[in-house]
């Protein structure tokens, strides 16, 4: 209600917009950061003053903050946010001015009190306006917030001294938040850490230990006047400070910012933990800046990009199983159709490669290994040697093909036997053909595939499995499609038998023969009948 | 039984998960920061960039730095921090993947979306240090005061460009490229005194051409990979070659001895180039523009 009076008075005071223009046109040079985020969710200024002062206003899901603090709701997607999100992206592109005045001039009735409060928080930056409106904002849900957050911050700490929330102590000024003086300091940084707060501010506490502790929280402001001198090490957390006085520890500054005035004077040295720091006085013990990242020079991903440590829930699971099934199906019709074209333009050079890699398996692995070794550097000197070079794009080419040729082949090869060892006699014979040996032979390869995404679906119960079968899965293709190339390789793209058996008939097996009661003339009608059904359609 | 009981269940599992679970979406975020020139006497600038697109020029007067990037918030974060003492700033960004990155899904990754562009004033003694990852990289220095350049490129796509001529006098320009498409046009303007090159595997292509007034020398090194250098045809080159199984193709120069090139017009040049290029395998092809 009272927000609502405060913007009925500001149009009645013709605020809106033409005097803001001009009463803006000052208080911009004075800004000497403007800061922009705009996310689905969020759009927020952050905004500092050549005085160090600063203010941020933020549109986060449906609440207005204003330093942090809630001051009103708006609607998502209504025309305050679109309004607001207009003017950020103006004041993004530097043009505070006409962007200030676009959004002050939009009509956003339905939103007046959450356009009011924001008003208010931009008011400090516009010059004096009005002292209503440059009146602190500041709800008792969010100072409870904050004591609350406060108060876990002390226990966690286990060893505080004193703890207030203050709005004047000794020559300090410090405006909202929390300021906590830690005299005894065993296990801070530890318990610190344990809250969440950044290793690096732990880490900087722990050179600390020996001297008392003055840390101020989420505060609006942080005044040392001048002439004023703390004894103590000064951690200023989310929090804008100005020292005029004199530090005689460490000052630490964990994302907020800090101005050190010409009379402002640190014995120690002052630490930035993504923040910004403006020195006009005398730091003994120079600046720095924390948090340091390890460079990134050749590999950047693989270092700064981890796996997710956290439980998956069960649906994303059981999504990403089903993803990885519907994968590996179609895996299987693309080898499944590349096979069929291969057997039907190239079947005896597929024949004789399947038949290489079953009787020389050993030689054709290592074979395999061998290229695969060598590939990279001769195609390597292909390139360098210039006149090569035009080769590279078949050698490629080439080498793929008969990678492919060579796992067909190894698909036809397991299909084959697995045929000859899982069928009767009359039932291997209708099997007998190439197409129905490179399918299941696909079938053998991929089946390890198959059942590791079975296993996805249930990840946290059988994860171990899942792995332990993704492993075997990858581990089986290496070494299929490296003793097919080596096939391919060793039978000259399957135009050479050298190492493949030599042409016989398919044996009969020993019960197949029992069973028969005229093993003879069965002999004789299959053995034709063999042939003549042997890898056709 | 037992399956009776199971097979509805799972069904109605993959129904609940397909109805429920949409694909995974990349989160964006847009960041704009700008700082006003306030007197500052000198910046200090470093940039750690890991992935996506990043652009560099230089800025309005009135603004001694802007940042704007977008990315995903779910994959990566921004840090950006200025530090001013004694009227030398220092600005450092950073972007970097944190840990909650899911490698399941990094191939369908759009990488190239997220971006960083940063533009510097043009009026302030400027000390550059850049390192990228898997970048898309364009930057165009023409126009700063550049004191010092360092940049250092991963996996990336790099072309740098000296549109105008440097306001500053640059002692030392530091080129590093990993495995990479690196380019730099203009080096002329510059304006640095030393200059050094080294690439691990990919091709280099550098410009000297540019205001030349003054004499540089330039250590060029690649493992390998083909460097193509370009220099203009007033100035007096000489270069040093030391190369294993390399192709070294250097029209217009006089070979010397113990390795040396020199152009025709090194004695009556005013100014003078020196190249000093070394590498393993692959190719050098200098030519006069």
């Amino acid at each position: 209600m009272l927000k609502h009076m405060r913007l009925a008075a500001l149009l009645l005071a013709g605020f809106m917009p033409a005097p803001l223009a001009g009463q803006t046109a000052q208080a911009v040079d004075e800004i000497v950061q403007t800061a922009v985020v705009l996310s689905a969710d969020e759009a927020t200024l952050s905004l500092e003053l050549v005085d160090g002062r600063s203010r941020q206003i933020q549109l986060l899901d449906g609440t207005v903050y204003i330093d942090g603090k809630e001051v009103g709701d708006y609607r998502p997607g209504g025309a305050l946010e679109r309004a607001w999100r207009d003017f950020l992206r103006g004041a993004s592109e530097g043009e505070v001015l006409d962007a200030l005045n676009g959004f002050a001039g939009a009509e956003m009735e339905a939103d007046e009190a959450a356009l009011a409060a924001i008003l208010e928080g931009l008011a400090p930056f516009l010059g004096e306006i009005s002292a209503e409106l440059a009146a602190t904002v500041a709800t008792p849900e969010s100072i409870q917030a904050t004591t609350e957050w406060a108060q876990t911050v002390a226990e966690a700490a286990s060893a505080v001294a004193t703890a207030a929330v203050t709005a004047q102590i000794a020559d300090e000024l410090v405006n909202g938040g929390l300021v906590v003086e830690l005299g005894n300091l065993e296990g801070l940084a530890t318990s610190l850490g344990r809250i969440g707060l950044a290793p690096e501010l732990a880490r900087v506490l722990k050179s600390d230990l020996d001297s008392p502790l003055r840390i101020v929280l989420e505060a609006d402001e942080y005044l040392l006047p001048e002439g004023a001198e703390l004894d103590q090490t000064l951690i200023l957390v989310e929090t804008d400070g100005v020292l005029a006085g004199t530090v005689t520890g460490n000052v630490l500054v964990a994302e907020g910012s800090l101005l050190i005035a010409p009379t402002g004077r640190v014995e120690g040295e002052v630490v930035a933990i993504d923040a910004d720091i403006q020195n006009q006085g005398t730091v003994v013990g120079g600046l720095r800046e924390a948090g340091h990242v390890a460079p990134v020079v050749v590999a950047p991903i693989a270092p700064r990009i981890r796996i997710r440590g956290g439980p998956r829930p069960v649906v994303n699971n059981l999504w990403r199983g089903l993803g990885s099934l519907a994968r590996t199906i179609a895996m299987y019709l693309l080898f499944g159709f590349l096979g069929a074209i291969i057997v039907y333009f190239f079947r005896n050079q597929l024949e004789t490669v399947s038949d290489t890699v079953s009787y020389s398996f050993g030689r054709s692995f290592l074979a395999g290994f061998a290229a695969e070794i060598l590939f990279l550097p001769i195609g390597l000197v292909l390139t360098v040697l210039i006149v090569t070079a035009i080769a590279v794009p078949f050698y490629a080419l080439g080498f793929a093909l008969l990678g492919l040729l060579g796992y067909i082949g190894v698909a036809h090869a397991a299909g084959e036997n697995l045929t000859r060892h899982r069928f009767a006699w009359p039932s291997r014979l209708r099997r007998s053909n190439s197409y129905y040996y490179v399918l299941n032979g696909l079938g053998v390869l991929l089946a390890l595939f198959v059942g590791a995404a079975m296993t996805q679906m249930a990840y946290p119960l059988l994860g171990w499995a899942h792995d332990l079968l993704i492993a075997s899965a990858w581990i089986l293709t290496w070494v299929a499609a490296t003793s097919g190339l080596g096939a391919a390789l060793l039978s000259r793209a399957g135009t050479q038998r050298t190492y493949a058996r030599p042409g016989q008939l398919p044996e009969l097996p020993a019960d197949s023969l029992a069973e028969d009661r005229a093993p003879f003339a069965a002999r004789a009608r299959a053995r034709p009948r063999a042939e003549e059904m042997s890898d056709e359609i | 039984m037992r399956s009776r009981i199971i097979v509805p269940t799972f069904l109605l599992l993959v129904l609940t998960g397909a109805v429920a679970v949409p694909a995974a979406a990349q989160s964006w975020k847009t960041v704009a920061k700008s700082r006003q020139l306030r007197g500052q006497e000198a910046l200090d600038v470093s940039i750690h960039y890991a992935v996506g697109r990043f652009e560099l020029s230089q800025g309005p007067d009135r603004q001694l730095y802007r940042i704007n990037s977008t990315y995903d918030e779910d994959a990566f974060q921004l840090t950006s921090s200025y530090i001013e003492s004694r009227g030398r700033g220092s600005l450092r960004i950073d972007i970097e993947g944190h840990d909650e990155v899911d490698l399941g899904n990094i191939k369908d990754y759009d990488f190239e979306a997220g971006n960083l562009s940063v533009s510097l004033n043009g009026s302030t003694p400027l000390s550059l240090s850049m390192k990228f990852g898997a970048a898309e990289a364009r930057l165009d220095l023409g126009g700063l005061r550049l004191q010092e350049l360092i940049l250092e490129t991963g996996a990336s796509d790099t072309h740098v460009r000296f549109s105008e001529r440097n306001r500053e006098r640059a002692e030392h320009c530091t080129f590093k490229a990993g495995a990479a498409q690196f380019k730099v046009d203009g080096l002329g303007n510059s304006r640095c005194g030393r200059i050094s090159v080294s690439g691990g595997v990919g091709t280099l292509g550098l410009d000297f051409s540019g205001d030349w007034g003054h004499d540089a020398t330039a250590d060029i090194n690649v493992g390998l990979g083909t460097i193509d250098i370009s220099v203009p045809a007033e100035l007096g080159v000489r270069i040093e070659r030391s190369t294993f199984l390399m192709s070294f193709d250097a029209p217009g120069f006089e070979k010397q001895d113990g390795g040396v090139w020199l152009s025709r017009n090194w004695d009556t040049a005013e100014h003078h180039l020196t190249l000093s290029v070394s590498g393993a395998l692959g190719s050098i092809k200098i030519t006069r523009s």
